[in-house]
């Protein structure tokens, strides 16, 4: 277990050392800073530089943004590090130079430059003015292969001096102070070339010095410039390089446009199908319904007549019997006759006993036809009886079956309705089934009849300015010195 | 871009602060693995500075509550450094 006053001292000791060898020492730990920052692809190797340029503050309880603005290397660091957000490329890449130069008279600008943040003022202030075609990197680079007699030297050197020029107006002033401004040009251009392919072409000492190159104008601005781009030639490349992916990116495209297209002879059957579809839809009249037909509406109208008359005599007397007077006559027949031929053997007695005429033979018939009356009557009420009984019965039996009757009859009206129902629909319908068949012809999905999209390319300024930037940190590699 | 030289120079130095200041190389390589663990997933921080607290490696306070990436880098680079430093014998495991 360490104490921490301990650790805290240990680490104030060799924290800047170490982040000056971090990237040697454990090469993947840059990319993954610079990831952590939110930068992708390329830019990660620059940001996670720039994030670590600010070590010597490290735990000593500051925040990043302030370590990054307080180091020595804030002016780079932070433009660096703004350039991630895509708004900045004017404040945040030139802020250590473009800006100080701008607010501050351009001689003292360019050497407070020069003291406090090094090749970034002076980069943007002195070196990389407007005109500044004699920026090749080296004299005759034997090794880098960038000269100023290499093809398009000049042209790189002309294009970033007229992008720059417009990037901010402090440039221009440092610049003219600086005489690397387009009078300047040729000079460079010669200076470069004169100067020996040994010489990095970034110090004082070089070659280039005698012949008023870019070094030897950087160097009347102080020595700060020079030691830095001497001590940290990758960061320099990638400042540099940052600038010309800045350039670059302005005049990328903004935008591509796709456009795809269907099989014409498909297209115009759809369209055809569509203008059949609208006529169809033009013409299609209102749904016809067929009227109830006549078997439905007299079942319907009988049914409800019989359901608003309650069971009567009506009902009862369509079932009497026809032949029940015939039974009652023939039985009351009987009775008559039976009477008269009891009457005649009443007679036929009275005269054998020499009686008739008599009283006896009166009270003799008078009981016989009371007896035949009377039976006569008993009779006829009991068989009329059970005839109206037996109606009454058939009739409250038969209502049921009459309503089930009825009821069947509408059902087959319905039928017979529905059919002159489908007639109608079909002759309705006609143009709609074949748009079906068309349609699903066609396919069920809605032909693609063609588009033209247009999408932005967010080539921004800043990746690409992120994006030189690791580019010239391999140039500024190669200038590196190799170790002894 | 530093050179070989520089390295080793910067190993030395940080062979001598350890010395000096008692840290372990265990330490440094823990706080090394921790620190790139953050760097890959900013959300494990909070946990990294109560580990480093709890660790007696710093106290409240000390760790600023904001990501410090440079932080992070040193301690990530210091963990490598002592990983190699044992593995050439430079160090004692």
């Amino acid at each position: 277990m360490a104490n921490w006053k301990k650790f805290k001292k240990f680490v104030q000791k060799v924290a800047k050392p170490v982040a000056a060898v971090a990237a040697i020492v454990y090469p993947p730990l840059i990319p993954m800073i610079g990831s952590a920052l939110g930068a992708t692809g390329a830019a990660t190797a620059v940001v996670g530089a720039a994030a670590l340029s600010g070590a010597a503050s490290a735990v000593a309880g500051d925040s990043t943004s302030d370590i990054l603005k307080n180091a020595a290397l804030g002016g780079a660091a932070a433009g660096i590090v703004n350039a991630v957000a895509p708004t900045a490329f004017d404040s945040g890449l030139l802020s250590g130079g473009g800006a100080a130069a701008t607010t501050a008279p351009a001689t003292t600008a360019a050497t407070t430059a020069a003291t406090d943040i090094g090749l970034l003022s002076g980069s943007t202030g002195t070196g990389l003015t407007a005109g500044g075609s004699g920026l090749g990197l080296t004299a005759g680079g034997g090794s880098l292969g960038i000269t100023a007699a290499s093809p398009g030297a000049s042209a790189i050197g002309g294009s970033l001096g007229t992008q720059l020029a417009g990037i901010s107006t402090g440039i221009g002033a440092a610049g003219a102070l600086s005489g690397l401004t387009a009078p300047a040009t040729t000079a460079g251009t010669s200076a470069v070339g004169s100067m020996a392919p040994v010489d990095y072409g970034l110090t004082s000492g070089g070659a280039a010095t005698s012949s008023g190159g870019i070094m030897d104008s950087l160097a009347k601005y102080g020595s700060g410039v020079l030691d830095f781009a001497k001590a940290n030639p990758q960061l320099a490349g990638s400042l540099l390089g940052a600038l010309g992916g800045a350039v670059s990116a302005a005049n990328a495209p903004k935008e591509q446009t796709t456009t795809t297209s269907i099989d014409p002879q498909i297209k115009a059957e759809y369209l055809a199908n569509l203008e059949r579809a609208k006529a169809a839809a033009a013409n299609l009249g209102v749904r016809q319904f067929a009227q109830p037909g006549a078997m439905y509406t007299a079942a319907e109208q009988n049914l409800y007549n019989l359901g608003m008359t309650p069971f009567g005599a009506k009902d009862i007397q369509q079932f009497f019997n026809p032949y029940e007077e015939q039974v009652v006559q023939g039985a009351l027949g009987d009775i008559e006759r039976t009477r008269q031929m009891q009457e005649q053997a009443n007679m036929a007695q009275a005269t054998a006993a020499r009686a008739f005429g008599g009283s006896r033979q009166g009270v003799v018939s008078a009981l016989t036809n009371e007896a035949a009356l009377r039976q006569a009557g008993t009779t006829g009420g009991q068989l009329r009886s059970a005839g109206f009984t037996q109606a009454a019965n058939l009739g409250l039996a038969a209502r049921p079956m009459n309503i089930a009757g009825l009821q069947t009859s509408m059902g087959l009206g319905a039928q017979r309705d529905a059919l002159t129902q489908a007639r109608l629909d079909a002759q309705r319908n006609i143009e709609l089934e074949r748009l079906a068949i068309t349609g699903g012809a066609l396919g069920l999905q809605p032909a693609n009849t063609g588009s033209t999209s247009t999408q932005p390319l967010y080539s921004s300024t800043v990746g690409s300015a992120l994006s030189g930037g690791l580019t010239g940190a391999y140039i500024g590699s190669l200038l590196q010195p190799k170790p002894i | 871009m530093a050179t070989a030289q520089q390295v080793a120079e910067t190993k030395q130095m940080v062979r001598e602060a350890m010395q000096e200041e008692g840290v372990s190389a265990e330490t440094l390589i823990r706080l090394g693995k921790m620190a790139e663990a953050v760097l890959k997933n900013k959300n494990l921080y909070p946990q990294f500075v109560q580990a480093v607290i709890d660790s007696d490696l710093a106290e409240d306070g000390d760790i600023p509550a904001e990501i410090d990436y440079q932080m992070l880098g040193v301690f990530a680079t210091l963990g490598e450094m002592a990983r190699q430093m044992i593995a050439s014998g430079e160090l004692g495991a």
